[in-house]
């Protein structure tokens, strides 16, 4: 979820809008740039449905290179290290470590962000919200609501000294907070330490797993098709690769209203076991359905509603219909 | 009772030990974890650390026990697919905040077949009881966070998820 504010945040600030928005537009450009450039070490609850955790985020950038770790300070004292490279990622209770290699270079979303905020301001109210205090700082509060049903909309707020993003809601159309990350304490800029980048968990006897290289491959002449898109979706992404654990094909379409994303995924149906209807884990919404003889799955961070319309749309490409 | 789990990783247990090691097994989560890290640092120990699990190595071994391995090589096959199990769904579905837990190896000597290879996964976060559909959905969501968040500006978030765990995630 903050994936997409920082991505929505990422393509307003390239992007000059007129009008009463542009506070609220200044204000996710600084909320952007800081999250980037910024060195921060906080402790923040992350809270959905019934659950409630604390996590500890630290962040360094050192010229190009970003360092960061994420500890889990309840439960398991999981962990992840990433850097520009590499993520990895240390479960105690697991008592294993993975290693994974960064995809940022993968070809995806429209890179001209002009072109996105086209595509998702219709269906996005942007403006400033109220003040208030978060982890003893001042912040300023950003609104970006939904306006239908088939998409959540977030509640930010941002220190007013430097922009980092201190609070986000997940809210559903009705204004009604899904999930919630707020930091607690907060130290930035010098205070933050090399060393507190360095992983606590002491590896000794760890199993090491990594992931298999294998990229997804572009897919040029597309078997399905989503028909009627549900409004305000497009296509971002058609890949095909091969499953981690249970090697089969699956083909993955991606769709986005510029904030919002969903996918689909097709693969030959199993002879059993396949999930049929609605899904859900906290905000995450997923719906299975049977078609020609194959298995769709749609996931996404989008209402129940919308991943239904999907699932219910899928057919079987007509021809030469691909970009 | 780590001796006992010991001897049981080394067969030096009676068939009568073994059995009642296995219902302890059964009925105890906290002790199936320690089973499972004893025999991950075993493993670890044994490959000295410097061995990564080649890919498709979970695979291999789950066809290997489809094709009803041998009783003699059985029990350090149930384990070594009990560890692979485990790498496996580590590798992909851990990453969500669920966990996997081995059961003992099949009593008798005859080796279960590759679905019901000795693991246990149990997940209160999808809403299924069936963990084949729970670890299909986990793997969809790590591949869409992969994809959803390849053209963001980054940030540990979307990592949350993984290093949450949900309270209530816990063998019966």
């Amino acid at each position: 979820m903050i994936v997409r504010i920082l991505s929505l945040v990422m393509l307003l600030a390239a992007t000059p809008l007129a009008g009463a928005a542009d506070s609220a537009i200044d204000w996710l450009m600084r909320v952007n740039q800081a999250a980037r450039q910024m060195d921060y070490d906080g402790v923040f609850v992350y809270w959905r449905g019934q659950q409630l955790e604390t996590l500890r985020i630290v962040h360094k950038v050192d010229g190009q290179q970003r360092r960061e770790r994420l500890i889990s300070l309840t439960g398991s004292p999981r962990e992840i290290i990433r850097n520009n490279q590499m993520v990895l990622c240390y479960l105690p209770d697991q008592a294993s470590v993975m290693v994974e290699h960064r995809k940022t270079q993968r070809a995806g979303f429209p890179a001209i962000f002009p072109e996105r905020l086209a595509i998702m301001e219709p269906y996005y109210r942007i403006r400033l919200g109220g003040q208030g205090r978060v982890a003893g700082r001042e912040t300023r509060e950003i609104l970006i609501e939904p306006r239908d049903g088939l998409r959540y909309g977030y509640r930010l707020w941002a220190d007013r000294q430097t922009g980092l993003l201190l609070r986000s809601d997940l809210i559903d159309s009705r204004g009604r907070m899904l999930e919630q990350f707020m930091f607690t304490h907060l130290k930035t800029g010098r205070e933050v330490t090399a060393d507190a980048l360095n992983p606590q968990t002491r590896a000794q006897g760890y199993r090491w797993h990594r992931e298999s290289l294998d990229p997804p491959a572009p897919v040029t002449a597309p078997h399905w098709d989503v028909r009627p898109l549900p409004l305000g979706f497009r296509r971002a992404s058609y890949v095909s690769r091969r499953t981690p654990v249970r090697q089969v094909m699956v083909e993955h379409m991606i769709y986005s209203d510029g904030l919002a994303t969903v996918s689909v995924f097709i693969e030959r149906a199993p002879e059993q076991g396949a999930m049929q209807g609605p899904n859900h884990m906290g905000a995450v919404h997923a719906y299975g359905r049977k078609v020609n003889g194959h298995q769709v799955t749609v996931v996404g961070e989008v209402p129940a509603e919308t991943v239904r319309r999907f699932a219910g749309a899928i057919v079987p490409a007509t021809a030469r219909q691909m970009p | 009772m780590n001796e006992k789990m010991s001897a049981w990783m080394d067969d030096e247990l009676n068939r009568f030990e073994e059995r009642a090691l296995v219902e302890r097994l059964e009925n105890d989560a906290e002790l199936r974890g320690r089973w499972e890290r004893y025999h991950l640092a075993r493993e670890a120990m044994r490959h000295e650390l410097s061995a990564l699990a080649p890919a498709g190595f979970a695979d291999r071994v789950a066809s290997e026990l489809r094709q009803s391995v041998p009783l003699r090589r059985s029990r350090r096959w149930a384990r070594l697919a009990g560890t692979a199990a485990i790498a496996a769904s580590v590798a992909v579905i851990a990453l969500v905040g669920i966990q996997f837990l081995p059961g003992p190896s099949t009593p008798g000597g005859q080796l279960a077949n590759a679905p019901s290879v000795p693991v246990r996964t149990v997940s209160t976060q999808w809403q299924t009881r069936q963990p084949e559909q729970a670890r299909n959905l986990n793997v969809y969501l790590v591949e869409h966070n992969e994809f959803s968040s390849s053209n963001s500006v980054g940030g540990m978030f979307p990592y949350v998820r993984v290093v949450s765990q949900g309270e209530n995630v816990r063998t019966k």
